[in-house]
């Protein structure tokens, strides 16, 4: 589905992502874990195209991507849910909506916009019932959801999510991860990215442990559980939740 | 005693004249919603439109097509500015490199229009009206050219104001000036949009010069850059990037100026326009409709 070689992001002299090498399968949820700084969202973005790499190549679907502009990969199916609850808050939660879909979607489908937006209203009633109110007025639990529904407008394939459990209530991360979890029973293949190992393992399959911009641990959700459970990690960054 | 006639007369043509300072504003508020850019090449846009009109007028063109070459011109114009002076400077944030490079491109063209047309003042004629028709309302004999500055003025900011809040292309705008990133995100190609923005701020400075100058009578190279500036006291005191503020702070700004005029001397018009422009950045620089910025240091 997606491969990322030897992929390097500098910022200035910092170096961001150093050799990033990674094999993402196809309706799987991988999990990418590390502190704040660890290169997280700076590997997300360069996924989705927001970051040019200053190495290395992805390759999504068998397609050379890391030249492609971000508004034509989120075309070819790669939806991305930024960090920190990134919503046109001055908006309202329709016109969020609107936008969602009317630009990665091809003109064909521009019509259907209505109906496919009235499809989420059911899913998430809430967001129908407030659907005329500023999308910065919703508390973070329903902008969360609402950044998750605009991105699904497009109907992606990969879903790339920065940290979608950052200052949510646990019952609201809970209701967040359901969702995720049915995503991928529909066949998408989610990248998501955490701080808290335990929250991440809870719904991934496969995790990248990254450490200063490089992966450090890699493997499925046994082996990184029996990691965190031998304390063989460091638990300050990994957080000692129980899973 | 104060002459009420004289004074509503002035008052009128203040707001007529405003409303030119209104569009000038606007033109200012449209690239800056998308690039936290203030286009001080904007005015000598303005005097171009206003030179290349009257070229193609003088060729023979009927005034139509003088109207949409001068038009389509100043797009072109619109976008090369774009590229060469706004966007490789907007990449750093912190960068201030626009406002030397937007204004070094309006003493170029207005240098460029001194080359081509001379440093004279260049007559301008009639545009629809002549200037000495006039339609008497509530007792004073109003300019019909006034009038149709006016009409055009509000016109166009409506039907600009529309497009922005109905459309999607104008949500599409209204969401690349908020966040570039998440705009792109969301499919928007956010250069294009950038791109479209200042085409669409030329296409206002073209309509702000075909109005002025027949009012004026003529026009010179820097005529251009000083109706600028009383575009950009408008668009201080309104509020930078308030659609609101655009409207009220032009018209604001007209009417004192003709007042000023009228009772004290016109010389004194452009003078009480900075220091208004001083006041309002003493004392609140966010203009009247404005959003108060915070910058982070």
């Amino acid at each position: 589905m997606l491969e990322i070689k030897n992929l390097q992001v500098n910022y200035g002299p910092i170096n961001a992502l150093k050799e990033v090498t990674m094999t993402i399968e196809k309706n799987k949820i991988n999990a990418i874990i590390g502190v704040n700084g660890a290169g997280k969202s700076t590997l997300l973005n360069t996924i989705s195209g927001l970051v040019d790499p200053d190495q290395g190549e992805i390759s999504y679907k068998g397609r050379q991507i890391q030249n492609i502009p971000v508004e034509k990969r989120v075309k070819l199916g790669i939806g991305h849910v930024m960090e920190g609850r990134r919503l046109f808050k001055d908006q309202s939660v329709h016109d969020n909506l609107l936008i969602g879909f009317y630009f990665r979607n091809p003109k064909e489908k521009r019509r259907n916009a209505l109906l496919k937006i009235n499809e989420i209203y059911k899913q998430f009633p809430i967001l129908g019932n407030k659907q005329n109110q500023m999308a910065g007025t919703l508390s973070g639990g329903q902008q969360q959801i609402l950044i998750i529904s605009a991105a699904l407008l497009s109907e992606p394939d990969l879903l790339l999510l920065d940290e979608p459990s950052l200052g949510l209530a646990p019952i609201i991360i809970d209701e967040v991860y359901q969702l995720l979890e049915e995503l991928k029973s529909k066949g998408m293949t989610i990248i998501i990215s955490e701080q808290m190992a335990a929250l991440a393992l809870r719904i991934s399959d496969v995790g990248y442990i990254l450490e200063r911009g490089q992966v450090v641990k890699k493997g499925d959700r046994s082996y990184l559980k029996s990691l965190l459970d031998s304390d063989g990690l460091s638990s300050v960054y990994l957080g000692k939740a129980k899973v | 005693m104060i002459d009420f006639q004289f004074m509503l007369e002035l008052i009128f043509m203040g707001i007529c004249v405003g409303s030119v300072y209104s569009l000038i504003a606007h033109g200012f508020n449209i690239t800056f919603w998308t690039t936290k850019v203030v286009n001080f090449a904007h005015g000598p846009f303005l005097m171009f439109c206003s030179m290349l009109i009257l070229m193609f007028l003088s060729i023979g063109f009927p005034w139509i097509v003088a109207i949409l070459l001068e038009m389509f011109s100043i797009s072109i114009i619109g976008v090369i500015l774009e590229r060469v002076s706004v966007r490789p400077l907007v990449k750093s944030p912190t960068s201030m490199g626009w406002i030397v490079a937007t204004l070094g491109v309006g003493l170029f063209l207005q240098a460029l229009a001194t080359k081509i047309w001379g440093a004279q003042a260049l007559a301008f004629p009639a545009f629809i009206f002549e200037s000495t028709d006039y339609v008497p309302i509530l007792g004073i004999s109003m300019s019909l050219q006034y009038l149709l500055v006016l009409g055009t003025g509000l016109g166009i900011m409506l039907i600009m104001e529309l497009v922005m809040k109905k459309t999607i292309w104008g949500k599409a705008m209204k969401a690349v000036s908020f966040d570039p990133d998440l705009a792109s995100v969301m499919g928007i190609k956010s250069k294009s949009v950038v791109t479209i923005s200042f085409i669409l701020s030329a296409l206002l400075a073209g309509v702000a010069g075909l109005l002025i100058a027949p009012i004026y009578g003529n026009v010179a190279p820097d005529f251009g850059m000083n109706i600028m500036v009383l575009g950009f006291v408008a668009a201080v005191l309104g509020g930078m990037g308030s659609s609101k503020g655009a409207l009220i702070g032009g018209m604001t700004l007209g009417v004192i100026e003709k007042l000023v005029g009228g009772y004290i001397s016109t010389s004194a018009e452009h003078g009480v326009a900075f220091a208004i422009l001083i006041l309002i950045l003493a004392i609140k620089p966010e203009g009247l409709f404005g959003i108060k910025a915070v910058q982070k240091v």
